[in-house]
């Protein structure tokens, strides 16, 4: 046993050492606006909801299931998340689709760092929530959760997780930027459902 | 001739102890056992004979390491299995300036084993982060380190009957 809680509590202990390199550069920000005018706050954050820019950023399975939900099927976009840009320095949402591993860890973080501030997190997939099925004895590279390293807004379980629990990660996302489930109005179903019926 | 059949007399002739094998069972046509300074001259000779290198692994057993090369081809079934074993410092000469896809080959099992390749050009780190370069992650623990004998299964090569074959699934799950 020893020895194994020995290599875990490295993988633990580097993770620990990344977060509070990062924290020390960090400048805290609470969350406020410019202006405290509260309709302006509150259209900025619909606003912010609605149009969430994710980074291209996949690390393992889960990243199939988010190009997945990109592609016209699943179709992303219908919430305002489907411009995926290659530039951290353009994204304010990072999703950690996947496996972090120790010699990952580094680049994930300095991603995180290169955003723009207000930015999000989703973990998505077991790997990135606590390191799923790497979090036994014999793990030695895995980090047991990227919430160890940066913080996360939305977690998705899951193995991989479906597109549509990460659209309803999305969805979680929007309901904490702004404070309601769908900040922007919904098409409502047609109340006939033979209309759409495929 | 079968190129299975011209192999083993080239390598016989090489001093080379190699013997043909039941493909269905270990999935290999030829098993070669190497004394660590044949290696490269093996290496050399499966290149001429216009073999390509599939893998370079190591089996961490007692008292030293066991290292594994395998090589097929495209033009004809034909799986070579090579292990030899390393010095008693866990050191074997490279064979990556005769196959140059073994360098990375060689330095993933430095990584993980430790084992290290004399005349290898650049050992550094591959897969494992820079801080890792002395974790050696995948040795095994002092009570599951096996010799040779206790991870061969000696059935494989010579056909044996039920009684011989449930005798054989006792052994260390861990196989050749």
């Amino acid at each position: 046993m020893g020895e194994e809680n020995k290599i875990i509590k490295q993988v633990d202990a580097f993770a620990c050492q990344l977060r509070e390199e990062s924290d020390q550069g960090a400048i805290e920000h609470e969350g406020a606006l410019l202006s405290q005018l509260l309709l302006t706050d509150k259209v900025l954050k619909v606003c912010q909801a609605n149009s969430l820019w994710p980074l291209t950023f996949g690390l393992a399975c889960c990243a199939i299931e988010m190009m997945a939900t990109g592609m016209a099927r699943i179709d992303i976009s219908r919430y305002g998340a489907e411009v995926f840009r290659p530039s951290a320095r353009q994204c304010d949402l990072l999703i950690i689709s996947g496996t972090v591993n120790k010699k990952m860890a580094p680049a994930v973080v300095t991603l995180y760092e290169q955003m723009p501030a207000p930015k999000w997190v989703i973990a998505m997939g077991n790997c990135a929530i606590s390191g799923g099925p790497f979090a036994v004895e014999e793990n030695y590279n895995v980090i047991e959760g990227v919430d160890k390293i940066i913080p996360v807004d939305v977690y998705i379980p899951g193995c991989p997780p479906r597109p549509e629990a990460l659209i309803e990660g999305i969805l979680k996302l929007q309901e904490k930027i702004a404070g309601v489930r769908h900040p922007w109005p919904q098409r409502k179903m047609p109340e006939n459902p033979e209309v759409i019926k495929i | 001739m079968s190129l299975t059949q011209e192999l083993i007399s080239t390598l016989t002739a090489m001093q080379v102890e190699a013997g043909e094998t039941d493909y269905s069972k270990c999935g290999y046509h030829i098993g070669v056992h190497l004394k660590d300074d044949q290696v490269r001259n093996f290496a050399q000779a499966m290149l001429e004979k216009g073999f390509y290198l599939d893998f370079v692994t190591a089996i961490h057993v007692t008292p030293q390491f066991q290292i594994v090369y395998q090589f097929a081809k495209f033009e004809e079934a034909c799986r070579v299995n090579a292990k030899a074993l390393a010095l008693d410092d866990g050191s074997i000469p490279t064979i990556s300036d005769i196959y140059h896809g073994a360098d990375w080959h060689e330095r993933e099992t430095h990584d993980f084993y430790g084992v290290s390749f004399t005349g290898h050009q650049d050992l550094r780190t591959l897969l494992l982060c820079d801080e890792d370069s002395d974790l050696k992650p995948l040795l095994k623990k002092e009570e599951k380190l096996l010799s040779i004998e206790g991870i061969t299964r000696k059935a494989v090569e010579n056909k044996d009957t039920k009684a011989e074959k449930t005798e054989k699934t006792n052994h260390s799950p861990e196989q050749e």
